[in-house]
């Protein structure tokens, strides 16, 4: 009988692995092959505009990736970018989360109007902003005029520093939706029960937040930032949209990889274009094992002052 | 040890939910919880009693009325500062931390100095016989373990008031006894004030000094455990507490005194209580029976008989009611005989049929 069972597990692990054939089939050729590619290309001398011929140069477009200051620029902003869109829109997500995790009139109003953002394409949300900030025809400075701050028409999108930070507002207003959707169901996962046992014991507001409710979401915190790091660090489109391609004013918002993109569809450097892409790659796995650690060596010194 | 005032307090619930409301209203409840005793609010769910609990607690606010603690008006007060600790239904320990934190989390948050706390959660650990697990988290405990945790988190405060949210309904049957037990030894050494809710009469029964019977948000009884059992105040009172039920029927009047059951030859004799029609009441236990000559009709047929070991229930069709009556043993009827039911042992409990209170008469054989 054993042996019959063993044979019927057996074949409905066949029948399993043909089912999802396809799937890994797809999705070998859309993301393995193009992968694949990408590192191989990284380690040739590829250039389209010098020509068809390429040859394997081994490390050395790495090499040049550490030394080039525009690579150096580029990580500047993106760590910019990064560090206020990854920090900053997760903590405002959490915010916004627990207001909308209170009973209150109109909340199911509120949580439909949150998502509205994340409605939006990412290419209109770049164009809406570029158009409110147009330095001629654009909403912002029309309010900001009439309400006095400034007196003549600022031309945001040809500073650097203030289209950086357009930028980066752009970002957070599309990216809040979905941080906030995910932290509201990690607040709604935590039992009511543990918030009155927290007043009983006389926790106030901070201790509340601190002791109770943030290590209760802390794996759907984690994974929180690890996904909002790879969308930061890979952030294009609204860049695109924003600058018109150009990554501009002055280099002022090209992002690491944004950087890639003009390497490599700009000056057709293919081979040095890839080897950024592949950089990036492996920077995005970092800092995911960075978060990961964190919130894991977060746990173990727990237990560690608990012993 | 405090003593809990309540002053015709209220619960009324927003509109948003809509009919509820007026099911989980509390009203009108007045009574005071002497220090010292342990208190059980009693009912059905869904009859006001956690509502009035968390009130207690400060978990909700109070509509109407006011609660004092020892004198003092609390009603404004936030729940940590009425010195009370409160033991949840599903126990609410906080998962993140481990047994000890638990314990040690309230005492934290009241700035209590660290060897103090090391000797209480210590303390309170061993009184609880959960030393052993201090170092695990509460996933890693079993139901009853976590029980403990719940209890030594609130003795560690060493609060005037203790607040039980049904604490044994998640226990299967044994542990719940031995917990039950235990709590009983608990509050006798501790000696603080404890309110309790429960829907099971036995918890009641066997726990308090006294009990708040509840219905539909009011207050149907507040008295020792014997005057809810002998004198129920209400005819819901009655039918409530008590295993098996009551049997409550109306009897009509037939001459000056004397009651009749309609359409059966039961009888019984109340005395001069000036109602035409009124609802009587007999516990199962205190009634016996009499299996009827051959030939004669008797008050009744047995329908079923339910031993249970040390007792068996019996259950009798009178007329168009059902009538059960608890005999000692296997008892000596089978169904389909025909008994008398004689009820001279017993009490005899009378409601108004249209007030339900209680009518308080002189004794009557």
């Amino acid at each position: 009988m054993a042996g019959l069972a063993e044979l019927g597990r057996k074949r409905e692990t066949r029948f399993g692995l043909l089912l999802i054939t396809p799937a890994v089939l797809i999705i070998v050729m859309l993301l393995g092959y193009p992968m694949g590619y990408a590192i191989f290309m990284s380690f040739q001398q590829w250039n389209d505009k010098l020509g068809a011929d390429h040859r394997a140069i081994g490390l050395a477009n790495y090499e040049q990736l550490v030394s080039d200051p525009a690579v150096h620029e580029a990580m500047g902003l993106t760590a910019y970018f990064s560090v206020i869109t990854v920090v900053g829109g997760v903590a405002l997500a959490i915010s916004i989360a627990i207001l909308l995790n209170r009973t209150f009139r109109g909340r199911t109003i509120v949580r439909v109007l949150l998502l509205v953002p994340w409605a939006v394409p990412p290419v209109v949300n770049g164009i809406m902003w570029k158009l409110i900030f147009d330095g001629s025809v654009g909403i912002a400075n029309t309010i900001l005029k009439s309400l006095g701050i400034i007196s003549a028409s600022v031309q945001w999108l040809s500073d650097p520093a203030a289209t950086m930070n357009i930028l980066v507002f752009a970002e957070t207003w599309k990216l809040l939706p979905f941080l906030c959707l995910l932290m509201l169901a990690a607040l709604q996962g935590v039992p009511r029960s543990l918030y009155r046992a927290a007043a009983i014991d006389g926790a106030d507001a901070w201790n509340t937040f601190w002791r109770i409710t943030l290590p209760n979401i802390r794996g759907p915190l984690m994974f929180a930032l690890i996904v909002q790091s790879m969308w930061s660090l890979k952030v294009f489109d609204t860049i695109y949209v924003l600058t018109g391609g150009s990554g501009g004013p002055a280099g002022g918002t090209t992002t690491i990889n944004f950087l890639a993109y003009l390497t490599n569809f700009s000056n057709l450097d293919r081979g040095y274009g890839s080897a950024m892409a592949v950089g990036i790659m492996i920077l995005v796995l970092v800092i995911a094992v960075f978060w990961i650690l964190v919130f894991g060596g977060f746990n173990r010194k727990r237990r560690a002052a608990d012993a | 040890m405090a003593q809990i005032e309540l002053i015709s307090v209220g619960k009324v619930y927003g509109k948003t939910r809509r009919g509820k409301a007026a099911e989980n209203t509390v009203s009108d409840l007045t009574y005071v919880i002497e220090s010292g005793h342990f208190v059980s609010l009693l009912g059905p769910s869904g009859c006001g009693k956690t509502t009035t609990l968390n009130m207690i607690a400060g978990l909700e606010d109070v509509s109407s009325g006011e609660i004092l603690i020892d004198g003092r008006k609390v009603d404004d007060l936030e729940p940590d500062k009425r010195d009370l600790a409160f033991v949840f239904q599903d126990y609410a320990l906080y998962p993140h931390m481990s047994v000890y934190e638990n314990i040690a989390f309230g005492l934290r948050m009241r700035k209590v100095p660290k060897h103090e706390i090391e000797t209480r959660v210590s303390d309170s650990a061993s009184r609880l016989d959960i030393r052993s697990v201090l170092k695990s988290k509460p996933k890693q405990l079993s139901g009853g373990q976590c029980q403990r945790v719940a209890l030594a988190r609130a003795i560690a405060r060493r609060p005037a008031v203790f607040l039980f949210d049904e604490p044994l309904s998640n226990l299967d049957a044994l542990l719940r006894d031995q917990t039950r037990s235990e709590l009983k030894l608990l509050h006798r050494e501790l000696g603080a004030t404890s309110v309790y809710v429960t829907h099971d009469q036995e918890e009641a029964m066997t726990l308090s000094d006294r009990i708040v019977v509840m219905s539909r948000g009011r207050l149907e009884q507040f008295g020792t455990p014997f005057e809810i059992y002998h004198e129920p105040a209400t005819e819901f009172v009655a039918s409530f507490v008590g295993k098996p039920r009551m049997n409550l029927f109306t009897a009509l009047r037939t001459k000056n005194g004397r009651y009749t059951l309609p359409g059966t030859t039961f009888t019984v004799d109340l005395g001069e209580i000036g109602l035409d029609r009124v609802r009587v009441g007999f516990r199962p236990e205190e009634c016996e029976l009499r299996v009827v000559e051959p030939g004669t009709h008797g008050h009744g047929v047995v329908r079923s008989v339910e031993p249970l070991g040390n007792v068996s229930d019996v259950l009798i069709t009178l007329g168009d009611q059902q009538f059960m009556v608890r005999v000692p043993g296997f008892g000596t009827c089978a169904p389909g005989d025909r008994v008398d039911i004689i009820t001279t042992r017993a009490r005899i409990h009378c409601f108004d049929p249209t007030t339900f209170l209680r009518i308080s008469r002189g004794r009557v054989s």
